[in-house]
């Protein structure tokens, strides 16, 4: 019971720390994903390294329908405008980001009307705009006033225009709350005089497998088109990176954490194997074949372990269930630097199957090796001094 | 002919040190169906020869002969083979395994020996009920007294009817009329399977009823009595 509770709370702790390392990867991910590149992009090849609205492309006819049934079911497209532009209202005035959206579609892409603290998202099809209420409250604006907005248009076109403040969104992520005006597409293509041209489309998929798949395809109708489809890997490389790193850092945290589980259940085992030495004794001098003892002892051994996973996996899971769907609120210092990093305040937890099926497997495999022991053991010990115990 | 012999046998700890003789040239026969207790005081080598005799210790020099074949040259698993279906062994603290019941514990050397479950099962309860412990088969050892537990130690030497029995002062902790009871029940399995019993003992019970008495002072023979009739 001490060996399979040792591996159990073992399970436990590996799934916790697993889980909170994945899922904070998968919210980093996520956040990317929903309320920046998409799975995938597509832009003008020059886009990348020159995000101006001069490279903007009008995406019709022949080409969005290859699109539309390259996409199938298991994705969908967002056309999106994107263009710095200056933000006033009666006495401030501050740089912000115009983004024009279609308001179904991004609230299906990241779930937007969740995040909208005033106003009718909706009524977004009028002319108007949404704004982060951080922006709102630098310019100190209030709904139904006025936003005016001077920015740069198509090949050098004036993009100037007033608009009244339909509502606000309040996001945790600081760059969308402090900086964002929300107004339709249209509004957006004609303001910077784009008429069908969009300055990129995002592609939304059901996960990674099928955004990949959507990519590999789609891009064989783009040759010659000056037109590129590019991954979010692609398009956020220091993400990538940063993934990378911590996901390095993380594994050392886990070799460490693996290391200390494993004397645990060592302990255990050995323990459990002297206290034995006598049961050993007695049974093979009655006439157990060694084998067969260091059989038994790895029988034993790997069911216990069995039974210590499984019963850690069983508990891990309604306990990651729980932080999956109430993540840990951060405070203080720690969640300003969450924000920092565009994410939201919380300490998120990872639900991914493989995160059970992996730390299973190292748990047993763990166990493998420390059944080493009393199987070396039995071949080892010697029958008289134990008897004599 | 003897089934059992002892050719020069010695037991020396510490020969490269300060050497200490536990066997000192001892030469012995034993036949078929011996009831033979070997006595001396402590220390004089009655358990190591007994371990020798049983393939549990090995001879710095000499061997021990068993049905002809020196088991001091058997690879371990042939020795540990020989215990299982040749040696009963009845050891001084019992040694039953504590997680075990009576009827476990003495089905235990049947099951290594890959016996039907049936027979298993019918020869351990007969053997419990021939020790007097019917009534306490499914009982661990440790909800018996000493006097059940040496008798549980015995069926389980006696039940799968080895040639030779081999027991380490069998009474040492038992009350006088435990003792008694013990040795009438090997004494007619003595006579009624032909089992060979070979005892170590200081206990004077036993000496009076063996037919043969064995006496080891500091490792070597002292003494070998065999009694008439």
């Amino acid at each position: 019971m001490i060996t399979a509770g040792s591996v159990m709370f073992a399970v436990v702790l590996a799934l916790t720390m697993e889980s909170m390392n994945k899922g904070s990867h998968e919210q980093m991910i996520s956040n990317t994903l929903r309320f920046g590149t998409g799975y995938l992009q597509i832009q003008d090849t020059a886009y990348y390294e020159t995000p101006s609205l001069d490279f903007s492309f009008d995406l019709s006819g022949d080409l969005l329908q290859k699109l539309n049934s390259t996409l199938g079911n298991h994705a969908y497209a967002i056309p999106r405008i994107e263009s710095f532009v200056l933000a006033a209202g009666e006495l401030d005035t501050r740089g912000a980001i115009v983004t024009g959206i279609i308001p179904e579609l991004e609230d299906r892409m990241n779930g937007f009307l969740k995040f909208v603290s005033q106003g009718n998202f909706t009524s977004l099809e009028e002319k108007g705009v949404f704004i982060g209420s951080g922006l709102a409250k630098r310019l100190t604006l209030n709904v139904k006033d006025t936003l005016v907005i001077i920015g740069q248009g198509f090949q050098g076109m004036q993009a100037a225009a007033k608009y009244p403040v339909l509502g606000f969104v309040s996001h945790p992520m600081e760059f969308i709350d402090n900086q964002m005006i929300y107004m339709h597409v249209k509004e957006a293509a004609w303001l910077f005089s784009l008429d069908q041209n969009r300055s990129h489309w995002l592609i939304m998929a059901e996960n990674d497998k099928k955004a990949k798949e959507v990519k590999r395809e789609f891009e064989k109708h783009l040759v010659g088109t000056g037109l590129t489809i590019l991954h979010w890997e692609e398009l956020q490389p220091d993400l990538v990176k940063a993934l990378a790193f911590d996901s390095a850092s993380g594994w050392v945290m886990q070799i460490i954490l693996y290391v200390v589980i494993a004397f645990g259940i060592f302990g255990t085992i050995l323990t459990m194997t002297l206290e034995r030495q006598k049961e050993f004794a007695i049974l093979v001098s009655l006439g157990m074949k060694r084998h067969i003892l260091a059989l038994q002892c790895f029988v034993e051994t790997i069911m216990i372990s069995f039974l210590g996973v499984f019963i850690g996996l069983g508990i891990g899971f309604p306990i990651l269930l729980y932080f999956y769907f109430n993540p840990i609120p951060l405070r203080g210092g720690l969640s300003d630097l969450v924000k920092e990093y565009g994410m939201e305040p919380f300490l998120p937890f990872s639900m991914s199957p493989s995160i059970f099926l992996m730390q299973g497997i190292i748990m047993l495999i763990l166990s493998l090796i420390i059944t080493a022991y009393p199987v070396w053991r039995s071949f080892t010990f010697q029958i008289l001094k134990n008897l004599r115990r | 002919m003897p089934i059992i012999q002892t050719k020069k046998l010695y037991k020396i700890y510490n020969e490269d040190t300060i050497p200490v003789y536990a066997l000192k040239d001892l030469n012995l026969d034993f036949e078929v169906g011996e009831f033979t207790t070997i006595v001396g005081p402590s220390g004089s080598g009655k358990t190591t020869l007994l371990n020798m005799i049983g393939g549990l210790d090995v001879p710095t020099r000499g061997s021990v002969l068993v049905d002809g074949t020196d088991i001091s040259t058997l690879k371990k698993n042939q020795v540990i083979n020989f215990r299982l279906h040749h040696i009963g062994f009845v050891f001084q603290s019992y040694n039953l395994i504590p997680v075990l019941t009576a009827l476990e514990n003495v089905s235990l050397i049947m099951e290594l020996q890959n016996r039907e479950k049936k027979e298993i099962r019918e020869r351990a309860i007969h053997v419990l009920e021939e020790v007097g412990l019917a009534d306490k088969l499914n009982s661990r050892p440790s909800e018996l007294s000493g006097g059940q537990q040496q008798r549980v130690a015995v069926a389980r030497a006696l039940a799968s009817r080895p040639k030779y029995v081999l027991a380490d002062e069998p009474t040492a902790n038992l009350d006088s009329k435990s003792a008694m009871n013990l040795l009438d029940i090997m004494a007619r399995l003595n006579k009624d399977e032909s089992m060979t019993f070979i005892f170590s003992t200081h206990d004077q019970r036993v000496i009076e009823r063996a037919r043969r008495v064995v006496t080891l002072v500091d490792g070597a023979l002292y003494e070998d009595l065999k009694k008439e009739g």
